[in-house]
């Protein structure tokens, strides 16, 4: 596994705020929030900003299966 | 079905847009129309299609969207009653794009040559179908300019804003109080933002005193804040607002 994770706070102008710096191969490529606020996707991990990338999938439930989808994405050439 | 007519609404807008007669208005409700109820999330046109006929929204609510090879979503416009969803097959044959329900819908297949023959021979209503195309078109340029240049809390309040003022002239509800019938993950296909971002500028909007909603039934709180907010100048809508 070449992703690390490492916490940050990030503004989002709501509670969502526990954020984790997505980092492959030793690079910035990524980063998460832990969503907060009331709704469907309270608890699961939001993909904020991909390096490079527009495209954002939906949330994910784990940190653990975000950290393989930015592996998988990036294993692949990375930024398209 | 509404009281006026499957052609009603259509008629309503084309008479605001230029300046027809009673000869026009009735060959427009003389166009024959085959009716279709659609149900919510149905594709009505095809991207590659090559329609015969033009779809008349009746009831209900659309979009219109173009995808990327990898499946992404871009909503490129929103319509309500009385629009013509692919005005542009009057005269240009493949769909370069395609028209999605977003609610339970009632169109009306109109005939293209029937249309084209009414727009040549009755000039009036030709240039007001005209300026719904020119309209249509300015629409997208101001969306280009919310999508690619506006910062996320903006897009959302042009959205609304914009989507206020189409209603009220749509005869649906008014300009402070109004149904928002798409999802969040429909306005972030609209807006390019994830369905979690516009959740989150939704309630700094209504924290801010904007907007108040209850599900999809949405009050304009503040104009002047919402307007501010959205950097909305509704001189882009020309008469359809």
């Amino acid at each position: 596994m070449h992703v690390q994770l490492e916490p940050i706070r990030v503004e989002t102008g709501s509670a969502d705020e526990d954020g984790r710096l997505v980092i492959y191969k030793g690079k910035l490529v990524g980063i998460l929030v832990r969503i907060a606020e009331p709704g469907v996707w309270k608890g699961y991990w939001s993909v904020e900003w991909i390096a490079g990338m527009l495209h954002h999938p939906p949330p994910f439930a784990t940190t653990g299966e975000a950290a393989d989808w930015f592996s998988d994405r990036f294993a692949q050439g990375g930024l398209k | 079905m509404n009281d006026i007519g499957p052609l009603g609404w259509l008629t309503q807008k084309l008479d605001r847009l230029g300046q027809l007669d009673d000869v026009d208005r009735s060959r427009l409700a003389a166009l024959t129309t085959r009716i279709e109820q659609v149900p919510r999330g149905r594709q009505i046109i095809r991207e590659g299609q090559i329609p015969d006929q033009c779809c008349l929204l009746v009831d209900g609510y659309a979009c219109r969207f173009k995808t990327t090879a990898e499946g992404d979503r871009q909503i490129v416009s929103f319509h309500l009653r009385g629009d013509i969803l692919d005005i542009q097959h009057l005269l240009l044959s493949r769909a370069d794009h395609s028209v999605q329900a977003i609610t339970p819908a009632t169109i009306a297949w109109m005939p293209k040559t029937e249309l084209i023959k009414l727009a040549w021979e009755r000039p009036e209503l030709g240039k007001a179908l005209w300026q719904d195309c020119l309209i249509d078109a300015s629409i997208f340029r101001e969306w280009v300019l919310n999508v690619g240049r506006r910062d996320a809390k903006s897009r959302i309040a042009h959205m609304l804003c914009e989507f206020a003022a189409r209603c009220q002239a749509a005869g649906l509800g008014t300009a402070q109080a109004f149904d928002l019938p798409m999802t969040q993950e429909q306005i972030g296909d609209a807006t390019g933002l994830t369905a979690v971002h516009v959740n989150r500028m939704l309630r700094i909007l209504e924290r801010d005193g904007a907007i108040a909603r209850k599900g999809k039934e949405y009050q304009i709180r503040d104009w002047d804040l919402l307007r501010g907010i959205a950097d909305f100048d509704p001189a882009y809508l020309h008469e359809a607002a």
